[in-house]
Formats: structure tokens, C-alpha cells, sequence
């Protein structure tokens, strides 16, 4: 396998959906090429601290979601 | 209208299925754990999608409410989340819309920018570059890196990398063809770790 096949296949590498074949190709290549090691990483690295970071919610988000709702339940002579 | 069954359909969480059945006979507590499970990442999808925190606040007070109000509607079918997804998503690109004066928001074009997919930045990165950060700084690069993408981009990285949907869920959820979603993925992918290389990448050593 060469780098641009390796491109090709990137997103079934880096998702494990690729043939064990193939798979056994990429990885050698992988291992072989300092720059596709490096694009490899940093790729999982990128989806990894993305789905580990939360951004800080609002103070009083909680409380508004739940007011909004409280005002759905009570019934119309109550609103 | 259709009968919710006693017992969970096998894909979702158990403990999701009893609190949606509560929640549906008004018992509010239940729906209150709900939204403490997933109010954060909706708000983190919001944001994501919209790059704005308050219209990000309003999606999350929209998506909770419209899902207290048709939770009739969720029969089991997909995780809760992602039928909470569904609905942030929408409640985005509407805002998007309105924000842009109506103007089609692109989410649907087929036809690529035709951007390189090809590598640029070939640096390695520092060892849990994460923890070079604060907290505040890095979740401000991080905001800042998805809101450059085109929305087409961040949209799918958002669902399938960020939420963990599946490429037939994303597909299906943002009206375009699983193709689509594999290409826009790698493209996102590319693009998105070109954009933290600038800042987690090992800086050179300058010589004297």
C-alpha cells in the first residue's frame, strides 16, 4: 500500500471497518511511513479530545429547561 | 396512537426507557434525570453546529421542551440521544437559516469544495497535548477549530465522531447519502487536525 491508498482508506482505518487484508496492508504501511503514522495519530487524537471536552454549560441553563417544562405541565387555568 | 410497550426495545438503554415511560405519565423527576444525562451534549452539539453560545442555549431549552411534548413520539427505535440529536439538529439549522435571512443553508450540496484531502501539516504532536491547556483555553480552540469548517464539515464530524451516530444515522438525520457522510467525515477529519496541529504540534527547536 502506498500513501495515496492509505488516504483512500483512512476513515475505515482509523473506524476499524476495513477487511483484515487490507487492514494487515495499512498497518505495515503505517508502521513504515513516518508521514502517515503521523496523520494516522493526530487524526485519532483530533476525534479523541473532541469527544472528551464538554463545553462549561451555562449557569442557569438546567433551571430554564426545567421551568420550560414545569410551565408545559401545569394545566391552562393555572397559567 | 401506538401503545409503548413494557419492556425496552433492544436497542436502547434500559434505564433510558424506564425514565422515558415516567416522564410520559408527567412524573417530572424522571424527565429531570434525562435532561441532567444529556443536557451537556446537546449544548456541546449546539454549539458546535451553530458556533454561537446563546443561540446554543436557546437550542437546548427548544429540543428538551419539543421532546417533553412528543415523547409520545419516541418508540424505542434509536438511542434517546439520538432522537434528541435529531431535534437539536433541526432547531440548529432553522436558527442557521434565520441567522443567514432565510438563505439556503448548504447543508445538502453534493458537490464538493474540492479542498485538498491531501495532508498539509506532517508534525507530530506533543504527548497529551490537551494538558498543555486550561480548561477554558482549550475548549475555546476547540470551539474555534469546528467553527471554521463549513457546516457541511462540522455538522457530520459532529454526529459521527463527536456523538458516535453511526454513518447511517448521521446520513439519515441530515437528509444526505451515506457516501456523503464517509467523504465529509474524511474531509472534516483532514481539515479539523490541520487546524490543531497550530496548536499542539512539538515547535521546532531554533538554533543558534
Amino acid at each position: 500500500m502506498n500513501c495515496n491508498e492509505l488516504m483512500r482508506h483512512l476513515n475505515a482505518y482509523l473506524d476499524g471497518e476495513l477487511p483484515a487484508l487490507v487492514r494487515a496492508e495499512a498497518k505495515m504501511h503505517v508502521a513504515a511511513c513516518r508521514s502517515c503514522g503521523i496523520v494516522v495519530e493526530t487524526c485519532r487524537s483530533t476525534i479523541q479530545v473532541y469527544r472528551q471536552q464538554h463545553p462549561p454549560l451555562p449557569d442557569l441553563l438546567h433551571r430554564k429547561v426545567m421551568d420550560n417544562v414545569g410551565r408545559r405541565l401545569r394545566p391552562p387555568a393555572a397559567q | 396512537m401506538l401503545q409503548m410497550s413494557a419492556t425496552p426495545p433492544l436497542i436502547i438503554a434500559d434505564q433510558d426507557w424506564e425514565l422515558v415511560q415516567a416522564a410520559r405519565r408527567h412524573d417530572l423527576g424522571a424527565f429531570e434525570r434525562l435532561v441532567r444525562r444529556y443536557e451537556a451534549r446537546v449544548y456541546r452539539l449546539a454549539i458546535h453546529i451553530t458556533g454561537n453560545g446563546p443561540d446554543a442555549e436557546d437550542i437546548v431549552q427548544e429540543t428538551f421542551l419539543k421532546a417533553y411534548t412528543r415523547l409520545e413520539q419516541f418508540q424505542g427505535q434509536s438511542q434517546f440521544y439520538t432522537w434528541l440529536a435529531r431535534i437539536a439538529v433541526n432547531e440548529a439549522l432553522m436558527r442557521l437559516r434565520k441567522r443567514r435571512g432565510h438563505k439556503e443553508v448548504p447543508l445538502d450540496e453534493e458537490v464538493d469544495s474540492g479542498e485538498a484531502v491531501a495532508p498539509r501539516s506532517i508534525k507530530d504532536w506533543r504527548p497529551n497535548p490537551e494538558q498543555q491547556y486550561a480548561e477554558s483555553e482549550l475548549n475555546a480552540i476547540l470551539r474555534r477549530s469546528i467553527a471554521s469548517l463549513s457546516l457541511k464539515y462540522r455538522a457530520v464530524f459532529q454526529l459521527r465522531d463527536i456523538d458516535e451516530l453511526s454513518t447511517e444515522e448521521t446520513a439519515e438525520l441530515l437528509g444526505i447519502s451515506t457516501p456523503a457522510v464517509k467523504s465529509r467525515l474524511l474531509r472534516a477529519r483532514l481539515q479539523l487536525r490541520e487546524k490543531l496541529s497550530r496548536y499542539f504540534a512539538i515547535r521546532r527547536q531554533r538554533h543558534p
